[in-house]
């Protein structure tokens, strides 16, 4: 059975089911061109648990939940949860503090650019061109011998513990909503019915645990072995996607007026390479962090851990970026962009990352290798 | 009857174990590639380092006199 999935069909029909499942959301009420964003759900998760104050952007997503615990229980059914950690595990939230940063400056995680491409948002395809210099950046890291060391086993308990905690934060949001902030508009208000949002997400969570979807690895391992298997996923979730925005006419190609985007090209392009560059140096993209938490991973999910923060600090911070906004009465466009705060916490951002991975951090040398 | 096995596939730790590995075969002239780690090895999306059965003790000799780092060496059918 495992073996079906080292097909590249295989993995394309699983990216097409994928998106089946993003344009429920969308049709259903998820804001346009995001229906599912790990970096913008984690946020909004944040705002709603009041560890950011901004408004717009506050809910429990259930989607953030429904992919950990569906990664979880099809890891448990299928005998591949595994309690495991300690690679480096401060060094791995800081990555994932500086991924969330990244894709709040850009405005999206890797899975809500390739969203945004199948919208014909064209920042998205510019911020491709970030993310891919990014991924290229972290393989001459990987060349040059950086490594966050080996995960060991861990007592068992260690790996229920972040799938425990979603729970019961899921719980405690339909038992008593009144503990959490609500937006009132903006994205944040912009939701599909709880149940809804929750069945299509373990669906997601379980399609990504057996697939190992991962954004950065797929472009990471065509460049690294030109091998386009793991690639297919996405690109069944493209095309998927494609389809549906064409069929029911929400594809426009342009840079203005995409919702929930920016035009700023140096921005998107910087944002995503920071996503790029760490999610290779931290073993994978924001989705697949999930997905690693649910089969038991507790680098994965320190790393999670340091997206939650990251995503309080840009709001508490000023550092995510602004949309463009239309006036609805008169049609003005008041074109968004990265804050100044924004700007200057990319630029560190990205000093940081050469640091993690040039300086410090090298694998386990074996003896010097000598010609036959 | 069950095909016979005629890969051998050495999975990692770490992904920067794939490329010392990969140096120090094509160092040595023993033929092989990196590859996305099988379905059926790992659930982790990493790489590993394919090459035919007939090269398997050639490798093992190599992973032995330098003392390379692997996770296990595996021989599998990848068809």
């Amino acid at each position: 059975m495992k073996k079906l999935f080292n097909k590249w069909w295989i993995l394309l029909i699983c990216g097409l089911l994928c998106a089946c499942v993003a344009a429920l959301l969308a049709y259903f009420g998820n804001p346009k061109n995001m229906a599912i964003c790990i970096a913008c759900f984690i946020r909004d998760t944040a705002g709603a648990m009041k560890f950011h104050n901004a408004s717009a952007v506050q809910y429990v997503r259930p989607e953030i939940i429904g992919i950990i615990l569906g990664s979880f229980i099809i890891a448990l059914v299928t005998k591949e949860f595994k309690s495991t950690g300690g690679s480096s595990p401060l060094i791995r939230f800081a990555l994932g503090l500086i991924m969330m940063i990244g894709a709040l400056v850009f405005l999206g995680c890797p899975l809500r650019m390739v969203i945004r491409m199948a919208g014909g948002d064209l920042n998205a395809y510019i911020a491709l061109i970030g993310f891919i210099l990014g991924i290229g950046t972290g393989i001459i890291a990987l060349k040059r011998g950086f490594s966050l060391g080996e995960a060991k086993e861990l007592n068992k308990t260690n790996g229920f513990v972040m799938p425990g905690f979603v729970l019961a934060i899921l719980i405690a949001f339909i038992a008593v909503p009144s503990l959490f902030a609500f937006s009132e508009s903006g994205p944040g208000s912009m939701h599909a019915p709880l149940a809804l949002s929750l069945v299509c997400a373990l669906v997601f969570g379980a399609i990504a645990q057996k697939t190992r979807m991962c954004f950065a690895g797929s472009f990471r391992n065509v460049f690294m072995a030109k091998d386009f298997t793991l690639i297919s996923t996405i690109g069944g979730l493209f095309v998927g996607l494609l389809i549906y925005n064409l069929v029911t006419g929400n594809f426009k190609l342009s840079m203005d007026g995409q919702p929930v985007a920016h035009q700023q090209v140096l921005w998107n392009i910087l944002g995503m390479y920071v996503v790029g560059f760490g999610a290779v140096l931290g073993g994978g993209c924001p989705i697949r962090q999930l997905v690693l938490t649910g089969q038991g991973s507790s680098d994965g999910a320190i790393t999670v851990l340091g997206m939650f923060v990251g995503a309080a600090l840009c709001h508490n911070f000023s550092l995510a970026s602004a949309g463009d906004a239309v006036d609805a009465a008169t049609g003005a466009v008041t074109l968004g962009g990265a804050t100044p705060n924004g700007q200057i916490a990319i630029v560190i951002c990205i000093v940081a990352l050469f640091l993690i991975a040039f300086v410090g951090n090298k694998r386990a040398k074996s003896k010097k290798v000598k010609a036959a | 009857m069950k095909k016979a096995k005629e890969h051998i596939i050495v999975t990692f730790s770490t992904t920067a174990d794939v490329f010392a590995f990969d140096k120090a075969c094509k160092k040595n002239k023993i033929e092989g590639r990196i590859i996305s780690v099988p379905r059926q090895l790992s659930a982790g999306c990493g790489t590993a380092w394919k090459s035919n059965l007939e090269n398997k003790q050639a490798l093992l000799d190599l992973i032995d006199k330098f003392d390379l780092i692997v996770e296990k060496v595996h021989e599998i059918n990848l068809d």
